[in-house]
């Protein structure tokens, strides 16, 4: 693997025009390698986009822009997150390369295993490319009767995408080629994923501004849109090239070629109405309607209407707070609301689906034979549901909005309360269903918080400086949940009473130092995941209900067992610290972001050092129970089973962190000439420091059950360049 | 300008004449199919049972009783399984069920002949069948459902149903599919692979032997219903005309795929070929890494030439044994179990030197194996080229086991067993492998045997490894009896284990490999004989499903 791995990042922009017309142009691109020393592990980004605004008459108002973003992967064929794995984590008996005696001919070793290194340089290619076009029109008219305005826009955005997998066969030998001991992607194939997509989007507002007396200031909305999108895709496959070095469909062996097609569609229509009041910029309020459609729901169900209201006040505007000397700005907020969310809904859901057995893809399990032919059966995968509506989203908010000392220091500070009252969730109902049961409005989850955001800014002489702080808190509660309470040892993402996604785990005390001590402990408690030849060595956990065994007990938050709730996955506490300098030609700026309360787990997997009789013990293993090291972090080395390494208070991570997220030094090059208006230097650093109690292999950020295949965590560096022309 | 105007209302007008003319929101599957269009002909019939082959599970590795190891220790066998919260042991047979019901509610929808619809309402019932034998087998009573839930089926909440309920159910589906379903002699050769009044009645002979079994080894009354039941299905599918197939050896490897192998009553079909693999298993490759290996406990069953046992059923020395018989400390070779031994032996496992998965066998067990043997039967030199690309068929149930079935069913039933039946069936099997001294009743009488271990004996060295062991000891209520015991391995000697580090190697007082030693095994004779039910199933059920007794 790269200690080290290249990065950069051009951008190029161009704007102009008249008093009528603009324009603006720019154009970027990125580079950035792999954490792969050998082989395909980059990826790369270009963008274009353009800008043209004109005004035709007093009336009309024409407003084009049009965007290209283009992405190119190129991986590995064998998946970078599994060759990580392999590198991290192959015996060391296993050489890369063969011995000299050795008359196969070919240069690494894979005896029994796969070779990581092998893999990189000669696995094969996978290249992803990605485009994206977007165009897109408005057309405003005004005031053709006073006050009133007409938008018209439209956008279509397209895409398309290629995906081709070339996996080359790789062998590796015994002591001659006769003997394989070991082979990938055999035979050879190559695996082809064309679509093209287009979302287009129409809309249509009219807003009517007008005041009635002269303090009494009112803005009506009215309007429609309308979206659809659907994407055509073809995948098509091979195997058994004619060379391990050419990949085309052409040449695959016609047997094994494989080819599929999917199409997903969907449409939303809305049309939505506001009225706003204003009283002197005093007293403001806002009512607004909307009533969306949708096409993933059932006719009966697809379309709902979602109201919403909101209040703010103005007190420095009011009389008796006027020139207090005190604040500048000071205002309360208020807002009531309901909004629909049916993104998370699947394309069909309503209409029972039978799936093809001809088209299930990869996994060989799932194919039937009959006199020797590869045979067609049909099956629903998964219960329809035309009983489902859209998620009902109602949020309550307040504010409060200061500014004091001359604009110098600022306030915001929000309170929310959002409930979901039509929860999609996976229903957990008993197996004897027999059938995936899809997600259902089950449950109604609570999430509540508030944030603010202090900030000075002031300058003395040259010197302008900011200081910004920012801290948030946000929980949640699942308060209905009909899809009943199941816990269990680990992550556990939906528990009625509870917040999303709590860490269940023993609570343990030390390790058994000796076999007495252990034995002594057997004939209180029987533990029925340890191995019958447990000792010395090995984690206790204690029975805290004192049934005499460690288990999960009735599987429920209220019947848990020897479980504990040791928290969740999601972070509470965000905060972060902003600071901005600038003197002369110079500037600088430092961000750090932090986490306050957190927990997670690390992959069973990845923490046991041989759970897999391939596996190698990482360096933090050394530090593994002996007699002589009786307080290891670590307990005593076992392989091909995890029983050390349930999910428990030895090893719940705390996730709390503090990062230096961003550091950036400036210097404006004091230079003025013709051609080149402004000229600056910088330095910037992404993550470059952070504190935390989190084992140290990996980095705070990650994800739960993190596993060995992560991509491995980078800090970056980067020096540039702004020129203005 | 006015031009302008004009064109610029025109646009206008027409987006908006597209805005409400265009907005359907109507949005239908297009790459696939709906339920609603489906179930009309014969061919729509065909595809929805065929879902049910698709979903039989082939090749499995089983080592939970004491006559293979697997490479790491079988908690089950060993005693240390715990309560999990999930398994597919309990769900997987009810997504079988659910095909089955589903087909058994929509077939009414198609137009086609009773004749035909009944075919195949035939398939759904014997696979419902199946999956609830393999559940009652494992767990004792279990959710009778006969009809597909929906999400607040009020169903779901059910209690467990008693097993002879279950049982109940299964006899009439069987018989429902023997009616309906062809004779193996009648079925056409492209449709090889699916079942038949055969494959419908010998499992109702293994269910009845099965229930009726462990009825009487477990203190349940009605057994003998079961017995009754069993004898009836095993002679129906006597006289289909099913014949042993003629090599033993080759009947598991790919010589004995196919409708010409008359010996196969149920199998699920891999295929075709490495070179065009449409679904492949691994199980030769299985072999080479020691995950089906051979265990002396199996071994000591086996008779030798003379007809005559050295070991009881309960895993002991008898006192009057074969003449052939050498003790362990004195076996000199590697190959010396096999010498005039009952010829499966040979075909159970290799010998020393014998060209086995890479080149000659050398005992080790370094490469998987820990006992020290190489597993032989269902070794396909094909299978084994290419990793996952094995295609000899998976032979769930065989004419040889109704053969055994049989004659265990009918002794268990009247305590006695004609020489005819006896010949009919265990000198059947003996025969066809060599095997020349028959069992009859004055073999038996003359040397003192016990008929029902010798039955029960004949059964284990047929039918083994083909994963019938763990119920059968479950049911003669061996299980307490042979899971405690050392599991043993091959013998140590230098000149056959060439390069073997014997300081690696755990050996007992006749330099026999123990490969786990008895102090690590338990079985909880209160408890053990079920399965523990998944914990999540009885939470969901709102505590209506409750656990099998003695775990927690």
């Amino acid at each position: 693997m790269n200690k080290y791995s290249g990065m950069h990042n051009h951008n190029v922009s161009v704007s102009g025009g008249g008093e009528k017309t603009v324009y603006n142009i720019s154009t970027g691109y990125y580079h950035r390698d792999g954490v792969l020393r050998y082989g395909p592990d980059d990826n790369a980004r270009y963008t274009l986009r353009t800008n043209l605004s004109t005004e035709v008459n007093k009336y009309i108002s024409l407003d084009v822009s049009a965007n290209y973003v283009g992405s190119e992967v190129n991986e590995n064929a064998y998946g970078t997150d599994q060759i990580i794995n392999r590198l991290y984590r192959s015996r060391t008996r296993q050489s890369l390369y063969v011995p000299a005696e050795d008359i196969t001919g070919q240069p690494y070793n894979g005896d029994l295993q796969i070779n990581a290194v092998d893999i990189q340089k000669n696995a094969g290619e996978w290249r992803r490319l990605y485009e994206s076009f977007t165009g897109r029109a408005n057309l405003k008219i005004k005031d053709l009767v006073k006050g009133l305005t007409l938008d018209l826009s439209g956008s279509r955005n397209q895409d398309y995408f290629s995906s081709v997998r070339n996996r080359r066969t790789l062998t590796w030998y015994g002591r001659s080629t006769n003997t394989t001991r070991f082979s990938i992607h055999n035979p050879n194939s190559t695996e082809n994923t064309k679509n093209r997509g287009y979302l287009n989007n129409l809309q249509a507002v009219a807003t009517y501004n007008f005041d009635v007396l002269d303090h009494h200031h009112f803005t009506l909305l009215g309007g429609t849109s309308y979206e659809e999108y659907r994407k055509d895709e073809l995948t098509a496959g091979a195997q058994s090239m004619i060379t391990n070095d050419f990949f085309s469909l052409n040449y695959g062996d016609p047997l094994t070629k494989t080819n599929g097609d999917l199409i997903e569609t969907w449409a939303i229509a809305s049309y939505f109405g506001r009225l706003n009041y204003n009283f002197q910029e005093k007293y403001l309020f806002e009512a607004s309607v909307r009533y969306d459609g949708s096409s993933r729901l059932a006719h009966e169900n697809r379309w709902k209407l979602f109201p919403s209201f909101s209040a703010a006040w103005r007190l420095d505007q009011e009389d008796f707070l006027r020139d207090n000397g005190i604040f500048d700005q000071l205002k309360l907020r208020g807002s009531w609301g309901q909004l629909g969310n049916g993104s998370s809904l699947g394309f069909y859901d309503y209409i029972p689906l039978l799936t093809s057995g001809l088209n299930v893809p990869t996994s060989q399990e799932d194919r039937l034979v009959f006199n020797n032919l590869r045979t067609q059966f049909l099956y629903q995968r998964e219960l329809a549901s035309a009983q489902k509506t859209w998620e009902v989203v109602e949020q309550s908010n307040i504010g409060l909005d200061m500014t004091f000392l001359e604009n110098r220091l600022s306030f915001t500070g929000d309170y929310y309360v959002k409930r979901n009252k039509n929860m999609l969730a996976a229903l957990n109902l008993p197996s004897i269903i027999g059938i995936n049961v899809p997600r259902f409005n089950v449950g109604e989850l609570k999430s509540w918080g508030w944030e603010f955001d202090l900030k000075w800014r002031d300058k003395v002489n040259d010197f302008s400086y900011s200081i910004g702080f920012n801290l948030s808190d946000n929980q949640n509660e699942l308060v209905r949940f009909d899809g009943r309470n199941i816990i269990n040892e680990g992550h556990v993402e939906l528990l009625e009473g509870y917040p999303m996604n709590t860490v269940w785990g023993y609570k343990t005390d030390g390790y058994f130092q000796t076999q007495e001590e252990y034995d002594q402990y057997k004939q209180m408690v029987s533990t029925p995941f340890f191995p019958n030849n447990a000792g010395a060595g090995d984690v206790k956990y204690l029975d805290l209900n004192g049934d005499g065994v460690i288990t999960a007990g009735g599987g429920t938050p209220e019947e848990p067992g020897d479980l504990i709730n040791y928290g969740t996955t999601n972070g509470r506490y965000f905060y972060g610290l902003n600071l901005d300098f600038q003197w002369k030609g110079f500037d600088a700026s430092i961000f750090f972001q932090g986490v306050a309360k957190r927990v997670f787990l690390i992959n069973e997997g990845t923490l046991s050092p041989m759970l897999g009789t391939a596996d190698l013990p990482w360096t933090i293993h050394m530090d593994r129970w002996t007699p002589d090291n009786p307080d290891a972090f670590f307990p005593r080395m076992y392989q091909t089973s995890a029983h050390n390494y349930r999910p428990s208070d030895r090893y719940i991570q705390n996730g709390a962190y503090l990062r230096l997220k961003n550091l950036q030094f400036g210097y404006t090059v004091p230079l003025r000439t013709a051609s080149i208006q402004k000229l600056r230097v910088f330095f910037s650093g992404q993550d470059l420091w952070e504190h935390t109690d989190v084992l140290r292999v990996f980095d705070p950020e990650v994800p739960n059950n993190v596993s060995a295949t992560t991509y491995p965590f980078f800090r970056s560096i980067s020096f540039g360049l702004n020129v203005t022309f | 300008m006015k031009v302008i105007n004009i064109s610029i209302k025109a646009v206008m007008l027409a987006t908006l004449i597209i805005f409400f003319g265009s907005c359907s929101l109507d949005r239908f599957p297009e790459t696939e199919f709906s339920d609603q269009d489906f179930w009309n002909t014969e061919n729509d019939l065909k595809f929805a049972a065929n879902r049910l082959y698709q979903q039989l599970d082939g090749v499995q590795l089983d080592s939970r009783a004491d006559d293979n190891v697997n490479q790491t220790v079988n908690l089950t066998s060993n005693g240390a399984r715990s309560i999990p919260s999930t398994s597919g042991e309990w769900s997987g047979p009810y997504d079988m069920i659910f095909t089955a019901n589903n087909i058994l509610e929509k077939s009414e929808r198609a137009s086609v002949t009773d004749e035909v619809r009944n075919g195949y309402l035939a398939e759904a019932r014997f696979f419902r069948a199946y999956a609830y034998f393999q559940l009652v087998q494992r767990y004792g009573d279990v959710p009778l459902v006969t009809k597909t839930l929906d999400f607040d089926s009020e169903e779901l909440q059910m209690p467990r149903t008693s097993k002879s309920e279950i049982a109940a159910q299964i006899y009439e589906d069987l018989d429902f599919a023997k009616d309906w379903l062809p004779a193996f002699g009648a079925l056409p050769t492209v449709d090889y692979g699916r079942v038949t009044k055969s494959s419908a009645q010998a499992l109702k002979a293994r269910v009845g032997l099965f229930l009726g079994t462990f009825g009487k080894y477990h203190g349940e009354s009605g057994y003998e219903e079961h017995l009754q039941q069993a004898i009836e299905a095993a002679s129906f599918v006597m006289n289909q005309g099913h014949e042993l197939f003629a090599d033993y050896g080759k009947l598991f490897v790919n010589e004995g795929d196919g409708p010409a192998n008359k010996e196969n009553i149920f199998v699920k079909i891999y295929g075709e070929s490495a070179s065009n693999l449409i679904l492949g298993h691994n199980y030769s490759r299985d072999l080479e890494n020691g995950r089906v290996a051979v265990t002396r406990n199996l071994i000591r069953q086996y008779l030798y030439e003379d007809g005559l046992p050295a070991y009881s059923e309960r895993n002991e020395l008898k006192a009057n044994r074969s003449s052939f018989y050498i003790q362990e400390g004195d076996e000199e070779r590697y190959n010396s179990i096999f010498d005039h031994r009952d010829p499966r032996l040979s075909y159970t496992l290799f010998r020393a030197g014998e060209q086995a998965y890479k080149g000659p066998w050398v005992p080790t067990t370094t490469l998987g194996s820990r006992t020290g043997y190489a597993t032989k039967k269902g070794f396909s030199a094909v299978d084994w080229q290419i990793n996952s690309a094995g295609t000899t068929d998976k032979i769930l149930i065989r004419y040889g086991e109704v053969l055994v079935i049989y004659a265990e069913a009918k002794y268990e039933l009247d305590g006695a067993i004609s020489d005819s039946d006896l010949d009919l069936t265990i000198n059947a099997l003996r025969r066809r492998v060599g095997m020349n001294v028959g069992l009859t009743n004055a073999f038996v009488a003359n040397h003192q045997l016990d008929m029902l271990e010798e039955i029960r004996r004949e059964r284990t060295v047929e039918l083994a490894l083909e994963g019938l062991r763990y119920t059968d000891i479950i049911r003669w209520k061996l299980a307490e009896t042979l899971l405690t015991q050392h599991i043993l391995g091959a013998k140590y000697n230098e000149t056959d284990w060439e390069g073997a580090d014997v300081s690696n190697l755990n050996l007992n007082a006749d330099g026999v490999l123990v490969v786990e030693a008895a102090s690590t095994r338990r079985f909880d004779v209160t408890k053990d004989y079920l399965y523990p039910v998944p914990l999540n199933e009885i939470s969901l059920s709102g505590g209506n499903v409750v656990q099998n007794p003695n775990w927690k």
